[in-house]
C-alpha cells in the first residue's frame, strides 16, 4: 500500500515538471487553469495523506486509504474537460498524459487517447511522455504507447514506446516471452540511436535476459576470481543444486 | 540476509547443494573483513568492485540481491526466491534429484 501511495505521489511530481515547462511560453488564462486543478488534487491528496497518518484506528486507515486511491478517479474528468476545452494549448497535453497516467479504471483515460493521438503523437514531448508511462499500469497508458509505437513521426518515442510495452510484457514469472522477446529485437534493430544508444543497449540486456536467464534455460558460464583472488567457475559446481546470490554488503 | 545464508549452508552440509555468490561490493579489504566477522564460509566471485561489473551486466541484474536456484544439471530453474520460498525450492530439487537416482 505504501508503494502505491509512493508510485501515484510519482505520478503527481511529474505532471507537475510537465506543466511547468508550458508556462512560461503559453499566455494565461489556460495554464492558469492547469496550475490550480493540479494544486486542487495535490491538495485533495495531501488533507487524505495527513489523515491516514494521524488515523486512530486500522479500520479508519483502510478507509482513509480508499478515499486516498480514488482522488486520481475523481480529478480525470476534470482533467479530461479542461483538455477539451483548452484543445490549442499545450497545457491540454499535459492534462491528457495525465489522465492516461492517473486513470486506473479507464474510462476517462479511453477518451483521451483520440485526442492525445490526434493532435500530439508527433510532439517532441511524447518522448519524455512515453518514458513516464513505461512505469505505469494503466490500460489507456498500454493504448497511447501502442499508438505512438505504430504511427508516430517521433522516432525517440517511437523506441521508448516499443521498449516499454515489451517490458510491461514480462511478468515476474521469469519465463521466455515471445512477444516481449521481438518487441526488444526491434528496439535494437529500429532504434539503435535513441539515446545515444543506451535504449538499444538496454533493450540487449534485457533480449539476453529473456533469452538465456529464463527458467528452463542452461545457466550461462561464471569463470572468475574469488574474493581472494582465486579462479573458479560455475561448471566446478556440476551435479550440485546451486544457490547464485549476487550480493554486496551495503 | 546472512542468517538464512548461513542456516541454509548449515543444513545442507554434506548434501549436494552450494551456495556461491558473486560480490559487488567496492572494497575488497573491508570485505574481507565482513566474511570474518558474519561468518560467510561459502565462496563468492569478486565482481570488479562495482555494481556494473562484467557478471553481474551480463546476468542483467538491477537489484541486489538478486537469486538464481539451479538444479544439479545447471539449469535455472528458479528466479528470485527468497526466505521460505527459497528453501522449498532447494527441497524441491533435493527431491527431484534422489528420485532420479533411484
Amino acid at each position: 500500500m505504501k508503494h502505491y501511495l509512493l508510485c501515484t505521489l510519482a505520478l503527481v511530481a511529474l505532471s507537475v515538471a510537465a506543466g511547468a515547462d508550458d508556462e512560461k511560453k503559453a499566455p494565461p488564462p489556460a495554464p492558469d487553469t492547469y496550475k490550480s486543478l493540479m494544486a486542487d488534487f495535490s491538495k485533495a491528496q495531501r488533507t487524505l495523506a495527513t489523515e491516514y497518518r494521524t488515523a486512530k484506528t486500522p479500520e479508519d486507515r483502510q478507509k482513509i486509504l480508499a478515499q486516498y486511491n480514488q482522488v486520481p478517479a475523481t480529478f480525470a474528468g476534470r482533467f479530461l474537460e479542461f483538455a477539451q476545452a483548452n484543445a490549442d494549448d499545450p497545457t491540454a497535453f499535459d492534462a491528457l498524459v495525465w489522465v492516461i497516467a492517473n486513470d486506473a479504471d479507464g474510462k476517462h483515460g479511453d477518451k483521451a487517447i483520440p485526442a492525445i493521438v490526434g493532435r500530439f503523437l508527433d510532439d517532441p514531448k511524447m518522448t519524455r511522455v512515453c518514458q513516464q508511462l513505461s512505469r505505469s499500469t494503466s490500460p489507456a497508458a498500454k493504448k497511447l504507447l501502442q499508438a505512438v509505437m505504430e504511427s508516430s513521426k517521433n522516432v525517440d518515442a517511437q523506441g521508448h514506446a516499443t521498449y516499454a510495452l515489451a517490458k510491461a510484457m514480462v511478468g515476474r514469472s521469469g519465463e521466455r516471452n515471445e512477444k516481449a522477446e521481438a518487441l526488444l529485437a526491434r528496439v535494437i534493430e529500429d532504434f539503435a540511436k535513441v539515446n545515444n544508444g543506451t535504449l538499444a543497449k538496454t533493450a540487449e540486456r534485457d533480449l539476453f535476459e529473456l533469452q538465456h536467464l529464463s527458467i528452463g534455460c542452461e545457466a550461462p558460464e561464471i569463470t572468475s576470481e574469488d574474493i581472494d583472488g582465486v579462479e573458479f567457475s560455475l561448471a566446478d559446481y556440476r551435479g550440485k543444486i546451486v544457490v547464485l546470490d549476487f550480493w554486496g554488503n551495503w | 540476509m546472512y542468517p538464512h545464508e548461513r542456516s541454509l549452508v548449515k543444513r545442507l552440509a554434506g548434501e549436494p547443494f552450494a551456495l556461491l555468490g558473486i560480490n559487488s561490493d567496492r572494497d575488497r579489504e573491508k570485505l574481507k573483513e565482513v566474511l570474518k566477522k558474519e561468518e560467510i564460509t561459502w565462496r563468492s566471485w569478486w565482481d570488479g568492485g562495482s555494481t556494473h561489473g562484467p557478471i553481474a551486466t551480463q546476468w542483467n541484474v538491477r537489484g541486489w540481491p538478486t537469486v538464481y536456484v539451479l538444479d544439479a544439471k545447471g539449469v535455472i530453474r528458479y528466479k528470485n526466491v527468497r526466505g521460505e520460498a527459497m528453501d522449498k525450492a532447494i527441497d524441491e530439487l533435493m527431491a527431484e534429484m534422489k528420485d532420479g537416482a533411484t
